[in-house]
């Protein structure tokens, strides 16, 4: 059995939940000590309840497992039972459930796990037990995906159908869930004082709009089942609506809000479908009929290649990969994450950088033996997103540099690197991906709080009215040039160095495997290149914020301790961080991180021997090195002032237009969006309304009819004149056909029935 | 019949109160009769769903009483999943649309709220009938309060609208009555309809009851359900009678009226003449998924908040006749009997989730109009601010019509896209694009009625009060609940519906 606390999982989603719903209900009468109490303590709490979890045994290695028939396994657990101890140690096997019972193994297969008990310094024994028993016995990893599952019962449950609400809590979930409870509370924290300047009702409702965020991204963690996982993957959606038009009376605010949700549910659209494809796949694999969206189950199905052909699988995959752009922003749905900066900076930070928008990263490592032999035309569906990746990565970088908001670079700036997460992920390097997905939680959340502060100390966005800060706000200075420092990917003090690092090295890696493309090494240089590009934008936004003298108004503050001490643990989370995947060359192991998630992924098996592997990880150390000092090297010695050909350019020259290129984001929302769809669909839908529903088919077709009507009631009337002749006539009509009717064709009814249903059948 | 009448009483109950309401003096005890007793068919009501046994297929609680002997016409009830919940719903919703219209309705109240409990006792009737005549009249009885509340009870333009939505109906009715007079000469002369269906069937087995002949009889039965969904090109009537007719009019004409014509489809089309129905299907089926992007621009171009939705209205039920239908698009090789019951299962959900999602938001609108006087989009703004708990509600009532997961809407919408796709992925992929204009439509109109500045009249608007809040919280409770324990509704659908999709085949 599990340990007792696992039944507690589902509490990860249901406790900030709760927190919502207090807040939401009683927040604003209870006041803001109540408020930020349960707003901070719910994150928190879960925080603590995910390090509990990931303390208890499962989930990590070490423990020795045996497995095999319930026989075999008795007779083990007897034998290992009858010896008590070894080596002074006691030892007390334990039971547990099959992790794995929805494979089509013999049913009876059970798992006996034994701790305090070594593989290595016990192996004699062990050997002797398995030759004694025939179990097998190994390290926990060896037995496959070990997981934690609470299953609250069914959901949606019609014909074969069943779907369930399924927690489950593996490797990657457990990193997921440590990162947004653990970010989530010191952004919660922050929050507290960031929006103490809201009225009573204002603070109520944004720490529960946050808490339903923190609760949703649970679920969309933990979900079991792909439908389940969608649950949380439109929660966050809503909360992220909710809160980028938090403050909703300025209405650009609303719009910001509104064009998220709306591009995100583009993207929901795809993986909807593909969801339906799979789920259908999942049915025809599965004999009787049952089916679901479960997802151990879906990739059990594509490991065994049980699930369908590599092109179905191909447009599924292809379908959710456009869940993916919408959520995670990436081309062609990255329109809405600048936009999304509308909403509170905390927010920024918690939603838009560390947590929800790397949900699509999340998903396809979820996922990952389905996308694993996914191919449409031969072009493999995770080539497909190495090069959106790539793209989004260097277009974002680009657009970044143009940016005057502060708020706007970092946005840019997240999308980009959403893109080499997705470059990592279309390598097949799944640990490379969360990696950096962690690494980047930290850091890009410290960037984006330190903004926050900055803007909280000056009250503007603009970096062009900053400038100098570095001595009105200290802590927010060493701080957020650490952040950069760990963005601009700076040599080996930082953690953003290890994580962007491993993914080139990884890119360059799948270049160099057996029949790989030679697109491969196409896109590690265009991330080299914009691995400087964003070393350069780093610096440019540290320079222009925090040196020179000051340009803005007023007089600039350092911010409370409640904003700054997150600061301080961010900053060194950022930095120490890097010890979750130091690389092989420096450690002789397998990056940590990256080795834990390893048997719970499908990762591309290498070709290289280790020598070249070690070679390659060096040439890229140094090549990236290079391009990160290089960048911000330039960028400091350009940035040196701010009045520089860049930031005040000649009018009407090359740098101003390509700026404002730039600045625009090369002008894909503009002629993509504003000047396409948006008038397009205004356009169609007013015209069929105006011409086709309204004039045609209303007032044309059924008004129409109507007139007919009229005209024929006006025929008849002139029936009806008023003479006494005429009625009469009228009247002998009648009397003549009313017999007729009555005595000749009523009796002969039946017949003529006959007659007529022949002819209506053709006869 | 060894059981309470509980059909019965859910018939009489509402007249009863009608008639005790018309011979009460005080106009003003309108409201109160009306409630209290729409209140207790509700609760007389509910015994009914456990009474039903999900495991067992067929029509349960039947009863029958002589009616019309001579002709073979019989008062006889009885339920199945489908009109089980559907009469739920009706039931559920009349207090809560007497609600909705508590202070709205200022003149003739007496007689408003006759014509609403007539109409209750008439839609319950149309659900809970075992026989043809019964039905229809029951059918055409449900016409004329409709009518009244629209004609007298409406806004400036009320007898357009009530005229043109009586034309509508009438026309299609008139043709369900020449299909219903074959269907009693051929059938064997009775309008029982477990008969009837039997000598179908038989008939059908004999070679005696082709497809042309079952073709001319299910367009028939078609084109009368098809303006009540409405189905495009057959639903200009709604949007008119929807800006026209008083909220509790809308309310009930949105939630209960529309699912008439879905019902139709499931009571008559398929089971009676299954063959006629594959070879409509695709026309039906295409007609609801175009209808679900056409009436969702529609809902784009709208300027009046009650005419947008109404189009949603136009845009949801488009996907329910597409799940309805599309399984029987499939070809009889590729055709999935259990998916065309899922899609069935979704369009039969999806018609409660959106009664009670669209019920909100036309009980929301109508408190909006009592505080503004206006349904204009752009005379509105900024009503977040004054009203929170409005806007609170009405952002609620939003996310279940845009079918957010965790509302009913989405296991609804969920089941009929999992359905369709199984039979016609294409068909699937149009009608789920729903998801992204639905979003757009009703975002779109949040963020210009609620969001931005509150000028003017708008900034001095009174919150929802304690008398709406009652009425309204049960809609929003109803749909999130049923979003995340669809399953005791679902388990009662599953036998009627296993049983159509076998005619399918």
């Amino acid at each position: 059995m599990y340990p007792k606390i696992v039944g507690w999982l589902p509490a990860l989603a249901l406790i900030p939940l709760l927190g919502a719903v207090l807040n939401g209900l009683l927040g604003r009468r209870l006041g803001r000590t109540f408020v930020t109490v349960v707003g901070v303590g719910a994150p928190a709490l879960a925080f603590a309840l995910a390090a509990a979890l990931s303390a208890s045994s499962l989930v990590h290695d070490g423990h020795v497992v045996a497995a095999g028939s319930r026989a075999a396994v008795s007779r083990a657990e007897q034998m290992l039972s009858e010896r008590r101890t070894v080596d002074g140690r006691a030892i007390v096997p334990v039971l547990q459930d099959d992790p794995r019972r929805l494979d089509p193994m013999p049913q009876d297969r059970v798992f006996l796990r034994l701790p305090g008990v070594s593989f290595e310094r016990d192996r004699p024994l062990l050997v002797e037990v398995a030759r004694a028993t025939g179990v097998d016995i190994g390290p926990s990893e060896n037995f496959g995906p070990l997981s934690y599952q609470v299953d609250l019962g069914s959901w949606i449950a019609f014909g074969g159908l069943d779907i369930r609400f399924k927690f489950v809590l593996d490797r990657l979930a457990m990193i997921m869930c440590l990162v947004i409870t653990g970010v989530g509370t010191l952004i919660h924290i922050y929050s507290s004082r960031y929006m103490e300047h809201e009225d009573a009702g204002g603070f109520a409702r944004y720490f529960c709009y946050l808490n339903m965020f923190v609760g949703a991204m649970m679920i969309l963690v933990l979900g079991g089942d792909l439908l389940l996982l969608f649950v949380g993957w439109e929660g966050v959606g809503l909360c992220s609506y909710l809160l980028i038009g938090f403050h909703y009376k300025d209405p650009a605010n609303a719009a910001c809000g509104s064009k998220a949700f709306i591009v995100n549910r583009i993207g929901d659209l795809g993986f909807v479908l593909g969801l339906l494809l799979l789920m259908t796949l999942m049915r025809e694999a599965t004999p009787g009929g049952g089916f679901s969206a479960d997802i151990e189950r879906l990739n059990f199905l594509a490991a065994t290649n049980a699930l369908g052909e590599p092109v179905v699988l191909g447009i599924a995959c292809l379908l959710l990969f456009v869940g993916a752009t919408g959520k995670s922003a990436q081309i062609p749905l990255h329109l809405w994450l600048p936009d999304a900066m509308a909403g509170p900076t905390p927010v920024s930070a918690l939603i838009h950088a560390a947590t929800m928008v790397t949900a699509g990263v999340y998903m396809i490592a979820r996922l990952s033996p389905v996308f694993a032999d996914a191919s449409i035309a031969g072009v493999p569906v995770l080539g497909v997103i190495a090069v959106v990746g790539v793209a989004t990565a260097f277009f974002a970088g680009t657009a970044a540099l143009g940016q005057d908001d502060i708020k706007r670079v970092l946005a840019y700036s997240t999308v980009s690197q959403l893109g080499y997460m997705f470059v990592a992920v279309g390598a097949a390097a799944y640990g490379a991906a969360v990696f950096h997905l962690v690494t980047h939680a930290f850091f890009k959340a410290l960037l984006f709080l330190a903004a926050g502060s900055v803007i909280h100390g000056t009250g503007t966005q603009s970096m062009r009215e900053m400038g100098g800060l570095r001595r009105y706000m200290p802590y927010t200075f060493v701080t957020m040039t650490i952040g950069a420092l760990a963005l601009s990917a700076f040599p080996f003090v930082v953690s953003g160095f290890y994580s962007k690092d491993l993914i080139l090295a990884e890119v360059f890696l799948r270049g160099h495997t057996e029949g790989a493309s030679q697109v491969w090494y196409g896109i590690y240089a265009v991330g080299v290149l914009t691995g400087a590009i964003t070393a350069l934008y780093s610096a440019r936004m540290i320079m222009l914020t925090f040196f020179g003298e000051y340009r803005g108004a007023g007089h600039p503050h350092e911010s409370p301790q409640a904003m700054t001490i997150p600061l301080v643990l961010l900053a060194v989370l950022s930095v120490f961080a890097a010890a979750l995947g130091l690389p092989e060359i420096m450690t002789r192991t397998e990056p940590g991180l990256p080795h834990y998630l390893a048997p719970i992924v499908a990762t591309v098996e290498r070709t290289v021997t280790p020598e070249v592997h070690h070679r390659i990880e060096f040439i890229g150390m140094v090549v990236g090195s290079i391009a990160a000092l290089l960048g911000v090297c330039a960028g400091v010695y350009l940035w040196r002032t701010p009045d520089n050909p860049w930031e005040l350019p000649r009018p009407g020259g090359v740098i101003e237009k390509t700026r404002g290129l730039l600045a625009n984001a090369w002008l894909y929302d503009e002629v993509v969006n504003k000047s396409g769809l948006q008038p397009a669909t205004k356009y169609l839908s007013h015209v069929l309304w105006r011409w086709v529903d309204d004039e045609t088919i209303d007032r044309g077709l059924v008004d129409g009819t109507g007139r007919v009507g009229a005209e024929l009631s006006h025929f008849t009337r002139s029936f009806q004149v008023g003479r006494v002749a005429r009625y009469a006539g009228y009247f002998t009509i009648g009397a003549v056909l009313v017999p007729v009717v009555a005595l000749i064709i009523v009796p002969a009814w039946p017949q003529l029935l006959t007659l007529l249903r022949g002819a209506a059948a053709g006869h | 019949m060894d059981h309470f009448p509980f059909l019965e009483a859910l018939i009489f109950l509402p007249l009863f109160g009608a008639v005790i309401l018309s011979l009460i003096p005080e106009e003003e005890t309108g409201p109160f009769v009306a409630l209290g007793t729409s209140v207790l068919t509700f609760v007389v009501s509910l015994p009914l769903f456990w009474l039903y046994d999900p495991a067992e297929a067929g029509f349960q609680l039947l009863s029958r009483h002589e009616w019309l002997g001579p002709i073979g016409a019989s008062f006889s009830l009885g339920v199945d999943g489908i009109s089980l919940l559907l009469i739920l719903l009706t039931t559920f919703l009349t207090p809560i649309a007497i609600l909705s219209s508590w202070r709205g309705i200022t003149t003739r109240v007496r007689s408003f709220h006759v014509a609403i409990l007539v109409l209750e006792a008439a839609m319950i009737g149309v659900f809970a009938a075992r026989d043809l005549l019964l039905f229809f009249l029951f059918w055409e009885v449900m016409l004329v309060p409709m009518l009244l509340i629209i004609g007298v009870w409406g806004a400036e333009q009320r007898i357009q609208a009530s005229v043109k939505f009586f034309i509508y109906t009438a026309v299609g009715s008139l043709l369900m009555l020449a299909a219903l007079a074959y269907l009693y000469v051929i059938g064997g002369r009775t309008f029982d309809m477990a008969t009837v269906e039997q000598n179908l069937a038989a008939m059908r087995a004999a070679g005696d009851f082709g497809a042309r002949e079952q073709v001319w009889l299910c367009g028939a039965f078609a084109l009368a359900f098809a303006v009540k969904v409405p189905l495009v090109p057959v639903h200009t009537w709604l949007p008119h009678a929807h800006v026209q007719a008083p909220t509790a009019g809308s309310v009930i004409l949105a939630a209960v009226l529309l699912k008439m014509g879905g019902y139709g489809f499931l009571r008559f089309c398929m089971p009676l003449f299954p063959e006629g129905a594959r070879e409509l299907a695709p026309v039906l089926a295409w007609l609801g998924a175009g209808g679900v992007v056409y009436g969702a621009l529609m809902a784009l171009a709208q300027s009046d908040l009650k005419r947008l939705i109404a189009y949603s209205s136009v845009s949801h039920l488009g996907l329910v006749v597409a799940g309805l239908f599309a399984g029987l698009t499939a070809a009889p090789e590729h055709f999935h009997q259990a998916g065309h019951a899922r899609a069935m299962a979704g369009a039969v959900f999806q018609m409660i989730a959106h009664g009670l999602s669209t019920g909100a938001l036309f009980y929301l609108v109508g408190a909006i109009y009592e505080r503004r006087h206006t349904k204009l989009i752009g005379k509105l703004g900024g009503l977040a601010r004054p009203a929170p708990v409005l806007a609170t509600c009405f952002v609620m009532a939003t996310l279940a019509s845009i079918a957010l997961p965790g509302t009913a809407g989405f296991v609804g919408e969920f089941l009929i896209l999992l359905g369709v796709f199984e039979n016609n992925p294409a068909m699937a992929a149009v009608g789920a694009t729903g998801m992204v204009m639905g979003a757009a439509y009703m975002l779109y109109a949040v963020q210009r009625v609620f969001f931005g500045p509150a000028t003017g009249e708008n900034d001095h608007i009174e919150d929802l009060d304690a008398v709406e809040l009652v009425g309204l919280a049960p809609l929003l409770l109803a749909a999130f609940a049923l979003g995340l324990f669809p399953g005791p509704f679902l388990d009662r659908l599953e036998p009627a519906l296993r049983a159509l999709a076998a005619h399918g085949g």
